[in-house]
């Protein structure tokens, strides 16, 4: 960790109330290494009952952490500087009965023998790259925003109408603002 | 009603079934769409979201046209408005068409679609599928126990006095089990050494902390895992040493690929089964909410369908029914849009069209007709205005039809607001126009062919003489339709004739009377100058005065045979251009001594005005008037005449006016008519003829003249007119060359 770029996450803006949310971001920390901002963010996935029955019927479910990095200020029509998503995946897998969580981008996965572990993992996000250093410019401030939802569109179709318009299935934490100063 | 508006109804109509048509096209795609998409298909299951947002819109849309076309309907039904009743009632007949075998057959499917769904959960294939997986569960529980015990035999063998020989072992140990990885571990999980079957696999699998915590409550583990970048299925064990060390072991043992193959399928199947029980309810929601979404797209598309179709078909009819009332109202340039569909209703509409037509071009007639009529008519009346004759019809009930001006004139009475007047109420317009119905009436009554008589009509001031002639109005062999009376005011033709006899009797006398008198005179006048020296003084004076008697006599006959030779003189003027004030002021130099006691007063305003006339005839005429003016006035207290003239124009001719006037004490209201006839006067002496020659000499210079009363008196009026130079000249040239061939001759 290099000491001469000081960052960190001064402040946490919550949009909206958390306790309207089913998902919370816990923590959020950021470090810079080799010229990178990485991030390291734990998200609470408080699944609804019906959700978790789902999942018990071998229903795969799969999350979705949306990451916005945005000038502090910037005009509507200005682009953001970053703005990826990272999905995820946790099943039960009824022979082993084990809990698989499977990181969609790479392909990773991880085993776990309860379901508290597995989504606790789910929603461990450690050493996330997320921009680089030469993207951002020194003492200007940014809006570091992380929003994870269950991904409705990734459900089985027959699902999809009820979570349409089920709050139990309309799992989020809303738009959560950090600011990011480099 | 235009038919613009009637043609763009019908283009909005279309407008809407052309949109409407594309909406329902694009509705079925979606839900076509959709369907496939809840049948497993992984491409549209994609968009399936879009699709179920578009049909919901869609739908809310075709609902929203229903709503408003059933709005309009009522509204229309409300207020009365011509077809929507029989649209009102095709849309509820539509309707119920449709809507009886959509529900039937939504029923039905959703029975069908239900029991479907649910048949594919047999009781038999959930048992099964649960056997199997307890079945496999069991042989690899099997299998976890025997490595278990495998595990524990190894991790009692293993030498963990330090380190370096504790890695040893492990190795030697994993060879001699056949494990893919053993590792060693204190009780917090950090790994102290570890063995793979792959030496650069260098991370061995962490033990979460779960199933550290179990272990260390002394719970041994056995699992099973999914290792390597194969997946192949392994037997996982943790335990704590059997020998009490502060170690875990943790080994790994694949299983064969065979029951790894096993086990993987079964899982897979047992997972599909499970997840597919568990998505039976939610796919029947889906199938439902889909055949709920055909079910109300084909209701609403229906009901749509039936509006339209109503509204097309009730279109022309409305259209047939607005231009009738337009017809009941006059409009008969009615112009319905032709459907163009080839059926009874464009037959109907055409037919219709067709008619209209002919009802305007017969309207156009009659108004053509009513047009020539009203000119005709406006031509007669203005013909009857400018006839000098009167002229009335009757119809055949003798009524007054008609009357012109003339008539209503020469009866004075206005008989234009006396038009439809019964005879009897006509007759008490006036006594004129009773004395001359009841001439009429019997030849009317009785329908007299070429009745004419002569009628003399008493007014106030003066008579007329009227001729009369009555004639039936009747079309060659139709029946009568009343009498037209012609009559014309023969007064002053009366009058001439009466003027030219008495000139021929003047003539007569003068030519018969003047003969003998010269004789006469000169008789008498030889008796005295023989006899009268010879008789006494007695029969002398007798003599003389008789003889005197017979000359003086003699003298007045004379003078009163000149003066009906003069009356019955042809006329035959020598024009002079005369400058009538001057005239005028010579005349009067003769009564110089009136003017200067005062009786005679003269104002002459006419300026230079001259005329064309013969100064003789003139003269006589101003001395005539003059004379008698003066004879008036001699037994008047404060006698007065007056002469005056002056310039006047009427009906844009010019003229000069001369009037004589006196305080004489007028002239009687029964005389007047008569004034200006021969042998007629006031005076105790006198030949009567002096006012017709005035009138006679006027005339002939083509002026006119007339009596007023005024207060006291009477007033002589004569006009006469300016002269033309041109036409002046040339009418004394023509006088002159006839006076040369009358003395020629």
């Amino acid at each position: 960790m290099r000491r001469c770029a000081l960052f960190g996450l001064l402040l946490t803006v919550l949009l909206w109330p958390p306790w309207l949310f089913a998902f919370q971001v816990e923590k959020a920390n950021a470090r810079l290494e080799h010229g990178q901002f990485v991030i390291d963010v734990q998200i609470d996935y408080q699944f609804s009952d019906d959700v978790l029955e789902a999942l018990a019927n071998g229903v795969p479910l799969t999350t979705e952490v949306h990451i916005q990095v945005r000038r502090d200020g910037a005009w509507i029509w200005e682009g953001d500087i970053v703005d990826f998503r990272v999905r995820s995946q946790i099943r039960y897998l009824p022979v082993s009965a084990l809990y698989q969580v499977t990181d969609l981008d790479t392909a990773e996965r991880r085993n776990f023998v309860s379901r508290a572990a597995a989504i606790h993992a789910l929603g461990d996000l450690q050493g996330l790259p997320v921009v680089g250093e030469d993207q951002l410019e020194k003492g200007e401030d940014y809006e570091l925003k992380i929003k994870a939802s269950l991904d409705i569109e990734a459900l089985p179709l027959p699902l999809r109408p009820k979570a349409y318009i089920s709050s139990d299935w309309n799992l989020s934490t809303g738009w959560t603002v950090w600011r990011l100063r480099h | 009603m235009a038919f613009a508006a009637l043609k763009k109804r019908a283009k909005s109509i279309g407008n809407e079934g052309l949109l409407v048509v594309l909406l329902i096209l694009l509705l079925l795609a979606t839900l076509h769409l959709m369907s496939s998409a809840v049948q497993n298909s992984d491409k549209l299951a994609s968009i399936y979201k879009p699709l179920l947002v578009l049909n919901v819109g869609g739908l809310g849309i075709l609902v929203g046209l229903v709503g408003y076309n059933l709005w309009r309907t009522l509204r229309g039904f409300r207020r009365r408005a011509s077809g929507s009743r029989l649209t009102l009632r095709m849309v509820v007949i539509f309707v119920f068409l449709a809507v009886a075998p959509v529900g039937i057959v939504y029923y039905y499917s959703m029975q069908f679609l239900l029991h479907g769904i649910d048949s594919w959960f047999d009781v038999k294939i959930d048992r099964a599928m649960q056997q199997s997986l307890e079945l496999s569960k069991a042989s690899l529980a099997l299998h976890q126990r025997e490595r278990l015990r495998e595990t524990r035999e190894l991790m009692a063998a293993l030498d963990l006095s330090n380190a370096s020989t504790a890695v040893i072992g492990l190795g030697d140990a994993r060879a001699q089990s056949g494990a893919t990885e053993l590792t060693l571990m204190n009780p917090d999980g950090e790994v102290l050494g570890s063995s793979n079957v792959d030496p650069t696999d260098l991370v061995p699998v962490k033990a979460d902390s779960v199933l550290l915590q179990q272990v260390r409550q002394g719970e041994d583990f056995t699992g099973l895992l999914p290792y390597g970048s194969d997946a192949q299925l392994n037997v996982r064990v943790l335990i704590n040493d059997p020998r009490g060390r502060k170690f875990l072991l943790q080994a790994l043992y694949p299983l064969s690929e065979n029951i790894t193959r096993l086990s993987e399928a079964v899982q897979h199947a047992v997972n599909r089964y499970k997840e597919l029980a568990y998505l039976r309810e939610p796919l029947k929601f889906s199938f439902s909410l889909t055949l709920f979404l055909v079910l109300l797209f084909s209701l609403f598309a229906a009901v749509w369908a039936a509006f339209y179709f109503a509204r097309r078909l009730v279109a022309p009819i409305t259209n047939i029914a607005d231009g009738t009332r337009a017809i009941s109202q006059g409009d008969y340039d009615t112009q319905l849009p032709v459907p163009r569909t080839r059926d009874e209703l464009s037959f109907l509409v055409s037919s219709f069209n067709a008619m209209t037509r002919r009802i305007a071009q017969a309207r156009d007639e009659t108004e053509r007709s009513r047009a020539q009529l009203q000119a005709q008519h406006a031509y007669l009346e203005t013909v009857l205005q400018q006839l000098t004759s009167g002229v009335m019809t009757f119809d055949d009930e003798h009524r007054l039809r008609t009357a012109n001006d003339v008539a209503s004139k020469l009866l004075r009475v206005d008989l234009r607001a006396q038009i439809g007047a019964a005879f009897n109420d006509l007759a008490q317009a006036g006594p004129a126009v009773e004395q001359l119905l009841d001439l009429i009436r019997s030849p009317l009554v009785k329908g007299e062919q070429g009745w004419q008589r002569e009628i003399t009509l008493f007014h106030p001031n003066e008579r007329n003489i009227l001729l009369c002639r009555l004639t039936p109005l009747q079309h060659v062999g139709g029946p009568s339709e009343g009498h037209l009376l012609v009559f014309d005011d023969i007064t002053l033709l009366v009058q001439a004739q009466r003027d030219a006899a008495w000139g021929e009797v003047a003539r007569r006398l003068a030519h018969e009377i003047k003969n003998p008198l010269t004789p006469i005179q000169l008789s008498a006048e030889r008796l005295r100058r023989r006899y009268l020296n010879t008789m006494d003084e007695t029969e002398a004076a007798v003599l003389d005065k008789a003889t005197h008697t017979i000359v003086q006599q003699v003298e007045a006959m004379k003078a009163m045979v000149n003066a009906f030779s003069e009356y019955a003189k042809p006329p035959r003027l020598a024009r002079h251009p005369l400058r009538v004030d001057k005239f005028i002021a010579e005349v009067l130099d003769l009564y110089a001594s009136d003017r200067e006691v005062g009786r005679l007063r003269v104002d002459l305003n006419a300026g230079d005005a001259e005329i064309e006339a013969d100064p003789l005839r003139i003269r006589q005429v101003l001395h005539n008037l003059i004379k008698n003016a003066l004879e008036a006035v001699e037994s008047v207290e404060r006698p007065f005449v007056g002469v005056s003239s002056r310039r006047i124009e009427r009906n844009d001719c010019l003229f000069v006016e001369v009037r004589v006037e006196d305080n004489g004490g007028g002239i009687d209201e029964d005389q007047v008519a008569h004034l200006f006839e021969p042998y007629v006067t006031t005076k105790t002496k006198g030949t009567g003829l002096g006012l017709a020659i005035v009138k006679k000499n006027i005339e002939e210079h083509g002026g006119s003249v007339w009596v007023e009363k005024i207060e006291n008196g009477a007033r002589f009026v004569f006009r006469l007119p300016l002269a033309d130079r041109r036409r002046a000249a040339e009418e004394r040239a023509a006088d002159t060359t006839s006076a040369a061939e009358n003395e020629h001759s």
